[in-house]
């Protein structure tokens, strides 16, 4: 099955409005530029003319390689004046014949939540509040109820503890996505290797692709996230793991960043049980169409036609 | 007279299974396939994915074990005993008590360990020693549906060893406490005080809410 990103909308509103911006963004460059008495008024700390070309910066898809560019280096000064170390903002593409695909072992998870802290160390979330993609659900056996499981497990008691099992739920980056269609700006949309992305610069803020979610795996930035400097991950990019701003959403994205470059996501890695398998789906000799080909996997909440590409296995 | 009947009747019973014991299931048919176990433990990996795994004997305590074993120091002793003056930490919690040390430590070749079969293993490939008892999770290992491959995802492999994970004298996952659980939604607390009955986050607004009358 294939489904194809959905198309911009009709610009013609939204240029007329950048383009009066434009000139009002040169009248003030000018004016930053110019006067040096004036200098650069400091906006918080980001220069005036980082500010206007933020303000102005267009959605993603729409910039040329030379605006993504200029768009990295004013979120690299930003992070460098907000948290005094160099962050650095890369752009990975997807790869060409790649799709990505997720499976997890329930019989081997543990209830640990040792990819929980993987990613948080990773991936720039706000520390308070706490600020999780993964979420690992505490289940009775014997039934697959997600209305009685249980997040919020205590970290006093030792897992697993015994009739439970474990079920641990993340972005599913659905090849039909939900969240893609209920965006009304298109902030966020699938990648060509499958990944669900969010373009925070061009987020508004108003939830509707957490509605959508049947996986809870949307996360919004209510407050200002606080990311204290060593907690800061400074490998990042610019559709994953960048820090981001309050009244954003954001999400798991397969570690972005880090797959695109081959490595395995920073779950797979900080899981101590092996129940992760992380994979190019169309790669017939890859570890995960072999747990695809070989194991009894199943989807969670398949009958909404998601089709996420994350399965659970057990064996 | 009943009786004897019944006797009758039981004694015959048996008559069909031995019926069933027929030529057809003594014969194996030609063509078909004796399974047969490796007669060297390598020939395990030869069909499956090429992939490497971190030394295992960099991170292992008493290694060289000649040192003590076979340069006369210590003589070899395959006697099934407690042991009172080396390697006491070991408890031996594995195969349900049909193992001692010899069964997967070569006697005489004290650097290596030893398959059913007698052949030689390297400490730096447990996979092939555990395979031989656990031949689905080792296929499970080479394919990538069991353990965990390191790095990468893409180009050369590597995987974790069996030994990385599993102490072999106590193969078994123990228990243990997970990481800090995560922050309720804002305005939400979580209640651990009832053991029985964990309440939940929502419980509260339910609570809050549960004189309103739906209709
Ligand atoms: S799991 Fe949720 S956030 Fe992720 S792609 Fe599917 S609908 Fe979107
Ligand atoms: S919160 Fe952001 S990504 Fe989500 S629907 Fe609204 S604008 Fe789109």
């Amino acid at each position: 099955m294939k489904f194809t990103n959905n198309n911009l909308p009709d610009l013609g509103r939204r240029k007329a409005i950048r383009l009066v911006g434009m000139g009002a963004a040169v009248g003030m460059g000018a004016l930053a530029s110019g006067s040096s008495s004036l200098a650069t008024p400091n906006m918080g700390n980001v220069s005036l003319a980082d500010q206007v070309g933020s303000f102005f910066q267009d959605h993603y898809k729409r910039m040329s390689p030379e605006e993504i560019q200029e768009a990295i280096e004013r979120l690299e000064r930003k992070y460098k004046s907000k948290y005094q170390v160099e962050v650095k903002v890369g752009d990975p593409k997807p790869l060409p014949d790649v799709l990505f695909g997720y499976a997890l072992n329930i019989s081997k998870c543990q209830g640990y939540r040792e990819c929980v802290k993987g990613c948080t160390a990773e991936n720039n979330q706000s520390k308070d509040p706490n600020l999780e993609y993964i979420r690992v659900l505490e289940m009775d056996r014997g039934q697959m109820n997600l209305e009685t499981a249980d997040p919020y497990y205590p970290s006093t008691e030792e897992v697993p503890k015994p009739g439970k099992f474990y079920l641990p739920i993340q972005c599913h980056h659905c090849e039909n996505p939900p969240c893609v269609k209920a965006c009304p700006v298109k902030a966020t949309w699938k990648e060509p290797d499958g990944i669900v992305v969010i373009d925070y610069n061009w987020c508004i803020g108003c939830r509707m692709c957490a509605n959508a979610c049947p996986y809870w795996a949307r996360k919004f930035n209510w407050t200002e996230p606080n990311l204290p400097v060593d907690t800061v991950n400074t490998q990042t990019g610019y559709l994953s793991n960048r820090p981001r701003e309050k009244g954003v959403m954001e999400k798991c994205t397969f570690c972005a960043q880090r797959s695109r470059e081959g490595r395995m996501p920073a779950c797979q890695e900080a899981c101590p049980t092996g129940a992760r398998v992380f994979g190019n789906l169309l790669d017939p000799d890859s570890e995960i169409r072999y747990v695809l080909e070989n194991k009894n996997v199943f989807r969670l909440k398949e009958e909404l036609n998601t089709e996420p590409k994350f399965w659970y296995y057990s064996d | 007279m009943n009786r004897w009947l019944l006797w009758m009747f039981l004694l015959c019973l048996p008559g069909p299974l031995w019926a069933l014991d027929t030529e057809e299931i003594k014969s194996i048919p030609e063509t078909a396939k004796v399974a047969h176990q490796y007669d060297d433990p390598l020939e395990a990996v030869a069909r499956v994915p090429a992939f490497v795994t971190d030394s295992r004997i960099d991170q292992l305590i008493y290694y060289p074990c000649e040192n003590c074993h076979t340069k006369g120091m210590v003589a070899p002793n395959d006697k099934v005993r407690t042991l009172e003056l080396m390697h006491m930490e070991i408890n031996l919690d594995h195969g349900k008590g049909r193992f001692w040390c010899t069964t997967c430590h070569d006697i005489n070749q004290r650097n290596q360990l030893i398959s059913l079969k007698k052949q030689r293993i390297s400490f730096d490939q447990p996979y092939l020693l555990c395979g031989q008892c656990h031949f689905a999770r080792q296929r499970d290992f080479f394919q990538g549906a069991h353990g965990k491959r390191k790095d990468n995802w893409f180009g050369p492999k590597k995987l974790t060893n069996c030994t990385e994970c599993h102490d072999p004298h106590v193969p078994q996952i123990r228990a243990r406490l997970p990481r800090k659980e995560p922050d309720p939604r804002l305005g939400l607390s979580i209640d651990n005080s009832d053991k029985h009955h964990r309440h939940q986050p929502w419980d509260q607004a339910k609570e809050e809410h549960k004189d309103e009358v739906h209709q």
